[in-house]
């Protein structure tokens, strides 16, 4: 069990300070990894830490659409103005509420109904407040529904959401380009198609053609950072291609 | 052993006795040749292929191999001549036609430029034969040898290459193991073999009536003459008509990428003994794995939940809104393994969403765990954890790529550099099957 815990948090670390790539090249895995790796037979490494299952979650987009927001979603009242099938006419009403000096008022479309609400209060008492405002004010047909309000989040709880997006930026974060070595540049696919076959074979780096500005451009690697792209160029250089450079791509 | 003799005997016709003017005679002479090559096939060995049509080179056999099932569109050029004879005419293609657009429309096949139109109905093949050895013809970017067949059904279009076997195996070996070292020459020599082994046996034992092999890794890649690699060509020609086999038939032999230090024990390959275990072999010579040398002897792989959800919907035709769905309201995907071999390799693994269950065995595991890009995973071979930074990630530790049978490509490499020689390499992978030259 301590064997386990020990490799686990060692992977762990492992993972952490390598980062969050997508499709690491073998030659970028970090050193003390690949060795640790490399040091134990497969069979071993699996009997010792395997695991029969595994779960991962998400909250889903829509929750964290909302998470972003400032404020909270929860149950609560709301006056509403007007239901109908017409966008036009929810819009109308909604400017008229608005030429009031109301605030919060929202046009939301649900059940292929477009709606125009009113406020955002936890109890029902409140709305009934509002409601009474609006007659007074000479608005006719608004009624109290229950509805989904929104609630401003405290200070704390933005600064703290903030920092919680921070450290996900930083541990996620991908550069927008990654550095790559042009081989070869031509304005045949043919052959540019050949030499990428050619050479993915035989290189450890993964090779691509891509088509920039009207010529075909034969690209080994995808390096996080120069000196890993300039460590490559020399063993390149050494082979085959004397006249090969780094360039920058931009990441897909 | 098989007998030459009869081999050659069975399996020379001479072309020459095919010349127009004398096509009835020949086709009478044809059956002669036939009906005594059978017999004498019958006479001497039973793993003759006796149904094998030749190339007339030696006894060297042709070989139709699939390049598209169920063709939607396609380019076509040529380089040197190429013979098309219809049906009102005979057309000679080249170069100079330009790139010619394949698509199937209907039940017809359009084949078609600014300068060319040719629509042929099904049911027909149709067959662009070359004029000289040298001559090509490129289908979708890649450049072939042999002939070319359009076999035009109702259902689609199935497009064939057909060639001798030697020729062939340029496609194929280069594309199996690295071509680049003079270092690896005898793990060339080693491919080189076992892959005109799997190619004979494919042609005893075909696909289907329409082709007898597919040029993916569903047999062995092909990717006609795209690559000129001398270093196989040379293997190629060294071991010419040279195959594995066991003293009465051609087995389908296994060979793959990187073991990562195991190899699966079959009954031609590393035997349990030589492993001490009941199903798996270390790769092991001089206390050292073979394989170290490859680029996938360890790896890391990592997996968001979405790639995985979306490759679930790949694989099991799911409908995309459901998936949609789980994305945008949050999900929980559980991700069990449910049988592993001996050696650790995957063999079942079951994923659950929500309340759907989705089993995954073999080859779809790799495919489940592709990437965004649709790569699958190098192999069944590895063990997960999840992302220390988030629940949506999965990390994949593994080693090797391929199914773990038979030869290990990379671990014949690593042989070579060790000084072994192409017959110690098939000796060590296929201690069972011994060399016998074929044609």
């Amino acid at each position: 069990m301590q064997r386990h815990l020990r490799f686990s948090i060692r992977i762990l670390l492992f993972l952490a300070l390598w980062g969050g790539w997508s499709t690491p090249a073998y030659s970028q895995m970090p050193p003390d990894l690949k060795q640790f790796l490399e040091s134990r037979s497969f069979p071993e490494l699996i009997n010792t830490y395997k695991r029969d299952r595994v779960s991962l979650l998400t909250e889903g987009k829509r929750a964290k659409i909302i998470a972003a927001q400032p404020y909270t979603v929860e149950k609560g009242y709301r006056c509403q103005a007007f239901a109908g099938t017409q966008q036009e006419n929810s819009q109308r009403v909604a400017e008229q509420l608005r030429a009031l000096q109301l605030d919060s008022v929202y046009v939301i479309y649900e059940n292929s109904l477009y709606k125009v609400q009113i406020g955002n209060f936890d109890n029902r008492r409140d709305a009934e407040i509002l409601l009474d405002k609006l007659r007074y004010s000479k608005v006719q047909g608004v009624w109290i529904v229950e509805a989904d309000v929104h609630r401003p989040k405290s200070i704390e709880e933005q600064q703290a959401f903030q920092q919680q997006q921070l450290e996900e930026q930083q541990f996620e974060e991908q550069p927008g380009y990654y550095y790559a070595i042009q081989v070869f540049a031509t304005n045949d696919q043919l052959k540019a198609a050949q030499l990428k076959e050619t050479l993915a074979g035989d290189l450890d780096q993964p090779v691509e053609a891509v088509n920039q500005a009207s010529s075909w451009k034969v690209l080994v690697g995808k390096f996080n950072d120069r000196s890993g792209a300039e460590e490559y160029l020399k063993k390149l250089k050494r082979e085959k291609f004397a006249d090969a450079w780094i360039t920058q791509v931009p990441s897909p | 052993m098989m007998n030459d003799l009869c081999i050659d005997m069975a399996m020379n016709r001479s072309p020459k006795s095919f010349r127009a003017g004398f096509r009835k005679r020949a086709v009478l002479f044809r059956w002669f040749l036939f009906l005594l090559a059978g017999k004498m096939v019958l006479g001497c060995a039973s793993s003759v292929p006796s149904a094998m049509e030749t190339a007339g080179k030696e006894g060297e056999p042709n070989i139709r191999v699939c390049l598209v099932e169920n063709l939607a569109a396609a380019t076509l050029g040529f380089e040197g001549a190429y013979i098309l004879e219809l049906e009102e005419a005979r057309y000679q293609l080249d170069k100079s036609i330009g790139t010619l657009n394949a698509s199937f429309r209907g039940t017809d096949l359009i084949l078609k430029n600014d300068r060319r139109y040719y629509e042929l109905s099904a049911p027909q093949t149709v067959v662009f034969k070359p004029s000289a050895s040298g001559d090509r013809f490129i289908f979708n970017d890649i450049p072939y040898a042999g002939e070319l067949w359009f076999q035009v059904e109702e259902g689609g279009v199935t497009v064939v290459n057909k060639l001798p076997v030697e020729t062939y195996l340029l496609g194929v070996v280069p594309f199996e193991i690295p071509t680049n070292q003079h270092e690896y020459q005898e793990a060339i020599y080693a491919q080189a073999i076992a892959a005109r082994t799997y190619a004979i046996y494919r042609l005893q034992n075909p696909i289907n009536s329409r082709y007898d092999i597919y040029s993916d890794v569903q047999d062995q890649v092909y990717q006609g003459m795209l690559k000129k690699a001398p270093l196989a060509e040379d293997a190629i020609t060294a071991t010419r008509g040279i195959i594995l086999a066991n003293s009465s038939r051609v087995d389908k032999i296994f060979f793959h990428s990187t073991c990562g230090g195991v190899v699966e024990a079959t009954p031609d390959t590393l035997t349990a003994a030589s492993a001490g275990s009941g199903t798996f072999a270390y790769d092991l010579s001089d206390n050292d794995y073979n394989c170290k040398v490859s680029p996938y002897y360890r790896w890391v792989e990592v997996r968001t939940l979405e790639t995985i959800l979306w490759n679930l919907q790949k694989e099991f035709r799911l409908d995309s809104l459901l998936v949609r769905d789980w994305l945008e309201t949050g999900c929980k995907l559980d991700i069990q393994i449910a049988k592993r071999r001996q050696s650790g390799r995957i063999e079942e693994m079951v994923m659950r969403v929500e309340d759907q269950l989705f089993p995954v065995s073999g080859f779809r595991i790799r495919r489940v765990l592709a990437d965004q890009t649709g790569k699958v995973l190098p192999s069944n071979f590895f063990f997960f954890t999840e992302s220390p930074g988030s629940w949506e990630k999965l990390y994949l530790i593994g080693a090797g790529a391929g199914h773990g049978e038979g030869m290990c490509q990379w671990g014949a490499i690593g042989l070579a550099l060790k000084g072994n020689s192409y017959k110690s390499i098939l000796g060590f992978y296929y201690p069972n099957l011994s060399m016998v030259k074929f044609y």
